[in-house]
């Protein structure tokens, strides 16, 4: 039997941008955020600009909201964690994102995941 | 009661199944889980996949995947040996043991398919067998593809789930 094994690709992202006004007030300086979310169902990825004081649960709006993404409808057995800790995404939706990500979750990426029947 | 899958055209089922296992592998989701990937014809592929232990030691295994029933039904799923890619029939190095979580059952020899049964909603194999899963967790065609498959897969192949080789 023929066999040929396929190597995964790579796309690294950054995930925070700060942007300076160099025509404006000397020192001015605007902080972007950027989450990154992918769809464990079906391996999509969409990115989510933001700012420093843009809450949790306006993002997973977009999320949601996402045809890149598909997730479709929401369920309360949805699960939304952070890729590098871990953490669960939905019990802070009430946090702004760069406190969410200094205290919960460097480098803002999610990884969403439906629920599952089974056993 | 959900539907049995039944076969779908081949040639349609094969573009699917390799536009579906090329996307996974553009992504991140294949490299971040050091998963490899092995063409055996249009619509089966054998995943390698990597399991932790509790004290963090790596085993890793074959996961072969089949297009038959594909996208209107998730891939066939098997954990294979690796001199023929055949499904493991007996306990063996092979054949993960694993503290199944709530969502998964694993099965050498189901008696109401004479074969392997991996036994979550994202297999072809679930939907052969009785079950009444949540709506949410029926696959859909177009929302679930077989990196959902693979990425629930690798969850219980890592801890607190996986425990080490049958034997």
């Amino acid at each position: 039997m023929s066999a040929k094994e396929e190597q995964p690709g790579h796309s690294g992202a950054k995930t925070e941008h700060h942007h300076h006004h160099h025509g404006g007030e000397k020192g001015s300086h605007e902080k972007h955020l950027e989450v990154i979310v992918t769809n464990e169902n079906n391996g999509k990825t969409d990115k989510f600009p933001g700012h420093p004081d843009t809450r949790v649960e306006t993002i997973i709006e977009h999320m949601y909201a996402s045809t890149k993404l598909g997730i479709g409808a929401p369920s309360d057995k949805d699960r939304l964690r952070c890729k590098l800790s871990g953490e669960d995404v939905f019990q802070h939706r009430h946090m702004h994102l760069e406190e969410f990500s200094e205290k919960h979750c460097r480098g803002l990426h999610w990884l969403f995941a439906g629920p599952t029947g089974g056993a | 009661m959900l539907a049995r899958p039944t076969p779908v055209d081949g040639e349609v089922a094969a573009v699917t199944f390799k536009s579906h296992l090329d996307e996974l592998w553009a992504s991140d989701l294949a490299m971040d889980n050091g998963w490899g990937r092995f063409t055996l014809d249009p619509i089966h592929a054998v995943i390698t996949m990597w399991a932790v232990r509790p004290d963090g030691s790596r085993d890793h295994y074959f996961v072969r995947l089949g297009a038959e029933y594909y996208d209107q039904w998730p891939p066939t799923v098997c954990f294979v040996e690796p001199q023929q890619w055949q499904p493991v029939t007996n306990a063996s190095r092979w054949w993960p043991q694993i503290a199944c979580p709530e969502w998964l059952g694993l099965h050498l020899n189901h008696p109401s398919i004479s074969r392997q049964l991996v036994c979550f909603s994202f297999t072809a194999e679930y939907y052969m067998v009785d079950h009444n899963p949540i709506e949410a967790a029926v696959w859909k065609p177009g929302v679930h593809t077989l990196a959902g498959t693979l990425t629930r897969l690798q969850e219980a192949l890592k801890p607190p789930h996986y425990q080490k080789p049958s034997i």
